[in-house]
């Protein structure tokens, strides 16, 4: 083992690269499903309008383009405030809320999570348990 | 040209590293960028669409694609950490790297190598494959990566790109003086 290290030493880094001191190697990156969704919307929306590019949207925000690209990544933690912005701007709204009545016992409308969805042509989503990864595994 | 260590056991030496071929991040670093961006996947299934709407993708939509892509871009990393980690798993590298050949049935030095998660029944096939180089057991060298749209590597330019720096990366560590040893290891 050791003439391994030896052999690899010689031409290797001594250190990690920089980037994984920043990255996030599981279930806290899981909230970013949400902002691809919204990101997908406002991809879809952008594109099948051509009166609309990012930079008109992000004048009608008061934000920069820059900033809709970041959104556009699905980078971006956007605050409530924000996706209200975007959908009147787009005049579409990029998250619903299941109808609620205080009379009406909120059990009857609880759905899996988008992140417990799987993808499965011409069936109804399963739901998984992704949330703990124990459905990836390795081939 | 550049190596860097990702996760690798100190002691022996053992694991994985990534590649750097010119200036800018390495190829694990590099791909994790572009593959969480969701704006540059959609783009590339966009301009990519005909090879989505072919009998390998089946019922599955664009849409179906990229929502795959975005969950494996989450889990990879997860993954390769999970099976470097020497103390809890032991050395395991080599049973979620896979030769490239599918026909290979031993596994040695200088392999060309890849590696996805898991296929799952009824579900769409693993979208995204890293090709690394087997340079001793349980150590790789990732030299690139792919979102794989096509059955073959040859029907695809970026698949036959990613065989190219496999190619390079080989013989960067022999003119560099990685040498070769005796190192074989059917596949059982």
């Amino acid at each position: 083992m050791n003439s391994n290290k030896n052999k690899i030493s010689k031409i290797a880094s001594n250190s990690t690269p920089d980037w994984m001191n920043d990255i996030d190697y599981g279930q806290n990156d899981l909230w970013m499903d949400y902002s691809s969704e919204i990101a997908r919307r406002i991809y879809a929306l952008i594109k099948d309008n051509r009166k609309l590019n990012q930079e008109k949207l992000a004048n009608s925000i008061g934000a920069k383009p820059q900033y809709i690209s970041r959104i556009l990544r699905g980078k971006e933690n956007l605050t409530l405030k924000t996706i209200y912005k975007l959908s009147k701007a787009l005049h579409f709204e990029l998250i619903t809320f299941p109808p609620y009545e205080y009379s009406q016992p909120i059990s009857d409308l609880l759905k899996p999570p988008i992140w417990q969805m799987e993808i499965n042509a011409n069936e109804q989503p399963k739901v998984v348990e992704m949330y703990s990864y124990k459905n990836f595994k390795v081939n | 040209m550049k190596l860097y260590p990702i996760f690798v056991d100190e002691k022996s030496g053992e694991g994985l590293y990534s590649f750097q071929f010119g200036k800018g991040k390495d190829e694990l670093g590099r791909l994790l960028q572009l593959w969480r961006n969701h704006l540059y996947v959609t783009e590339y299934c966009e301009k990519n669409r005909e090879h989505i709407v072919t009998e390998y993708f089946k019922n599955f939509s664009i849409e179906d694609v990229i929502k795959k892509i975005h969950k494996e871009a989450q889990i990879i990393l997860w993954l390769l950490k999970k099976y470097t980690s020497f103390e809890k798993y032991g050395h395991r590298l080599q049973h979620i790297f896979k030769p490239l050949n599918d026909n290979e049935t031993k596994l040695y030095v200088f392999q060309k190598s890849k590696f996805s998660v898991e296929r799952r029944r009824k579900q769409l096939s693993p979208i995204l494959r890293l090709y690394a180089i087997r340079i001793s057991e349980n150590t790789y060298i990732i030299t690139g990566g792919a979102i794989k749209l096509v059955r073959r590597m040859s029907e695809h330019d970026d698949l036959i790109n990613e065989n190219d720096k496999l190619e390079k990366v080989k013989k960067f560590l022999i003119e560099n003086g990685y040498q070769t040893e005796e190192d074989l290891i059917f596949i059982l």
